[in-house]
């Protein structure tokens, strides 16, 4: 039987650090130049990693910090992803 | 490449996929969601039997009525036919549907094609013929 030998990030820690360094940081100049494209923010360095794709942006991020925790921005969208089906049952903030 | 999908009990459009991690693979009848921007979705519970690795990562997940969440992302490879393709997986902790969404679509270039009969990807190598017939025989 499999284990957990590390327990789970918290994405809500992640999103809250990541938000705030994406504020404070890049929303500005994203908006203006990469609207559009992702952005995968380590939040321990504060470094930002832009790419066309998701994929991408998460592949170059960690090829640049392989013990980063990043939190994935679409620039110029208030989420990442969007899922039309599901709605929000005990889920915490909305726009 | 052509793939015969399915219908589920709500009338959703379903097709199967293998989801492999790093501990092994599962099938699953994931739901075609063209509302769905992303790769795959799956619940947070199948990551340990597939041995997903979050990377560590998270990604904010807009839902239908607005309501903001935070999903923990994780890289995996999906298998459709004979084809693989590696992506982003959202993994939610509260949700026990699996999603296939543009990102997928796009990463295997295939076309969706949903009637009232037959759900089905196929990909630019299939000829508008065999595509033809497929939904002939549907009738």
């Amino acid at each position: 039987m499999g284990q957990m030998t590390h327990p789970l990030p918290n994405p809500r820690v992640i999103a809250e650090r990541g938000t705030k360094i994406y504020e404070q940081k890049y929303r500005t100049d994203y908006e203006r130049e990469s609207r559009g494209r992702y952005a995968a923010i380590d939040i321990d360095s504060e470094c930002a990693y832009v790419a066309n794709y998701p994929e991408e942006a998460l592949a170059v991020a960690k090829a640049a910090a392989p013990h980063g925790t990043f939190y994935l921005v679409h620039i110029g969208s208030p989420a990442a992803f969007k899922i039309s089906r599901r709605t929000g049952r005990a889920h915490r903030r909305s726009v | 490449m052509l793939i015969a999908g399915a219908f589920d009990e709500a009338g959703s459009p379903t097709i199967k996929i293998r989801v492999s991690g790093d501990r092994g693979s599962r099938d699953y009848a994931a739901t075609i969601d063209t509302g769905f921007t992303g790769f795959v979705a799956l619940p947070l519970v199948e990551m340990v039997p597939l041995g997903l690795s979050t990377d560590p990562g998270a990604a904010s997940v807009m839902l239908g009525d607005g309501t903001i969440i935070e999903n923990l992302v994780a890289r995996g490879s999906v298998i459709l036919g004979s084809h693989l393709a590696v992506g982003t997986i959202l993994l939610d902790e509260t949700s026990a549907d699996v999603l296939i969404g543009m990102a997928f679509l796009r990463a295997f270039a295939v076309t969706l094609i949903v009637t009232d009969k037959i759900v089905a990807l196929c990909d630019a190598a299939e000829s508008v013929e065999t595509v033809a017939e497929l939904i002939q025989s549907a009738r």
